[in-house]
């Protein structure tokens, strides 16, 4: 039988252990997180497959996967993916141009900012669930009212952060601008932009997943398509494997819509 | 000799809402086509005030501001830190002035190249700011002022974020490059030995409210000499002790 020996780390140089060890732990870490997942999946399948816990109520891996396939299979999972996915980008692609436009206007008219500060504290402090209601009244039920209850939950912090970034600029460097010639709408386009690019890039990454509560939220309300529907029809005809299934899939989304501005922040955000 | 700028009575105050601070109370200086005059007081004594009155960031409440007789004159001003912007190249920084004043031309270009390659930043000229030493940083600001074509330079202490070596060094490149462009200079600081070394004159100020003391000529027998140089000479000391026994003397009387 062969042996897996651990390496022998008196024969390595300081630099190789240290490296050594530095790859170990990351590789422990990755094991676990894995490990993790694993052992709450094949719990939850054997205590359903044994009857511990009702599989009615609780689903199951396997019947979720079904499900999956099943869905996949006569296209209504990807129309429901895509509803929701759409009208996510849409609010969030909204936020972000609203938040800096407004941010701007705000900096820009100081008194109007001191004049609006209250205000949007208040909104921003609304859970907007409670406003989800009213949207409907005004909006009628579908992709409208969806798109402005993903905005609702993200814009009015959005703003908030991206002037409170303005405020903060070195006012020395606003000076500068000032001596060599520019004006206030240089400060602007010359400084406050560029300067904040960090501050929105990791503003976007917030909002990209306060949009997705707020389109959940829009069609747990106001929906006939999108998983949010999806989670609430399943839970009110007692369809559990399509509500955890829908479930399943919003932690990917959420997952895969993080990294994905995270790339983008990465690539824009510091070496240019 | 020609003056490029005359401060009149020059009075302003700060305004909260307790009460009224004044900052400068009737100084009056003039200052010569080609002079570097420095500027030195305590800390807080409304120097930088000053400077902002005479580039028109702020409005005196008395007084009168002459440029050469006119009304305006082109100015440039050197801040305490450099300031460069770090999401631009050094080439960008130095344009940023002119694409601001929409004089970005093919001569304007030109002369940033040949600054450039003069003061030792051609090879920087598309490194970003954290790139740079501490001294081509301040170089580096001092070209975009410098592109602006201004008649008249302002500088805020703008050594006094380096450390004291790049600081030696650095106000010597300054110098030599503010006298070979032939501007007409104004330094604000609180290092008397900088003053000295730099300028042809310092106006020394009394604490808050600022008014002028008195003003002494800088007369060294060498005139070559660079400031590093100056600091080694005889008269150097001399006026180190003058300029330190005022600024006492004006401490004790208030």
């Amino acid at each position: 039988m062969k042996q897996n020996r651990p390496p022998d780390l008196q024969a390595m140089s300081k630099q190789e252990q240290f490296i050594y060890n530095h790859q170990r732990r990351k590789h422990r870490i990755t094991v676990w997180k894995l490990a993790i997942l694993l052992a709450f999946l094949a719990q939850w399948e054997l205590t359903t497959r044994f009857d511990l816990v009702n599989s009615f109520i609780f689903s199951s891996p396997s019947r979720i996967l079904n499900t999956c396939i099943e869905m996949a299979e006569n296209g209504q999972l990807f129309f429901h993916i895509g509803i929701t996915l759409g009208e996510t980008l849409v609010s969030f692609f909204l936020v972000t141009v609203i938040s800096i436009l407004a941010s701007m206007l705000l900096w820009y008219f100081t008194m109007a900012s001191e004049i609006a500060e209250p205000y949007l504290v208040i909104l921003n402090s609304l859970p907007k669930s409670a406003l989800a209601p009213l949207f409907i009244v005004w909006f009628g039920t579908g992709f409208k009212t969806i798109v402005i209850a993903g905005i609702s939950v993200a814009i009015f912090g959005s703003v908030i952060n991206l002037y409170q970034y303005f405020r903060q600029t070195d006012p020395e460097l606003i000076k500068l601008i000032y001596t060599l010639g520019g004006g206030r709408r240089q400060v602007l386009t010359k400084v406050l932009l560029p300067g904040s690019l960090p501050a929105i890039l990791s503003g976007m990454k917030v909002n990209i997943g306060l949009c997705l509560v707020g389109v959940i939220i829009g069609e747990f309300l106001a929906a006939r398509q999108g998983l949010g529907y999806l989670i609430i029809y399943g839970s009110q005809v007692f369809k559990l494997d399509w509500v955890l299934m829908a479930i399943f899939i919003l932690c990917v989304i959420a997952m895969g819509l993080y990294k994905g501005v995270e790339y983008l922040e990465k690539h824009w955000g510091t070496d240019r | 000799m020609q003056s490029i700028l005359t401060l009149q009575e020059i009075c302003y105050s700060y305004h909260t809402l307790q009460k009224e601070v004044p900052a400068i109370q009737k100084i009056s200086f003039d200052l010569h086509q080609g002079e570097f005059l420095s500027i030195i007081g305590p800390s807080g004594c409304g120097k930088s005030t000053l400077l902002n009155l005479i580039c028109r960031l702020q409005k005196p409440d008395s007084g009168e501001i002459f440029y050469r007789g006119k009304e305006d004159i082109p100015i440039g001003y050197m801040l305490q830190r450099d300031h460069l912007l770090e999401w631009r190249t050094v080439t960008q920084n130095i344009l940023l002035g002119l694409e601001m004043q929409k004089k970005d031309t093919k001569e304007a270009r030109e002369k940033a190249e040949d600054l450039l390659k003069t003061y030792q930043l051609w090879e920087f000229r598309d490194a970003y700011p954290r790139q740079l030493s501490g001294g081509m940083r301040q170089r580096a600001a001092l070209i975009r002022t410098l592109l602006t074509d201004p008649d008249l330079l302002l500088l805020d202490e703008p050594f006094s974020a380096l450390d004291y070596q790049t600081r030696l060094s650095v106000s010597d490149d300054i110098y030599q490059i503010i006298r070979r462009e032939g501007k007409s200079a104004v330094l604000v600081t609180h290092d008397i030995s900088e003053a000295i070394s730099m300028s042809d004159r310092v106006l020394i100020l009394s604490a808050c409210p600022a008014r002028v003391l008195t003003c002494i000529p800088m007369l060294f027998a060498d005139r070559q000499a660079t400031p590093l140089e100056k600091r080694s000479l005889p008269e150097f000391n001399e006026y180190f002790n003058k300029i330190w026994r005022e600024l006492h003397e004006a401490k004790q009387t208030a």
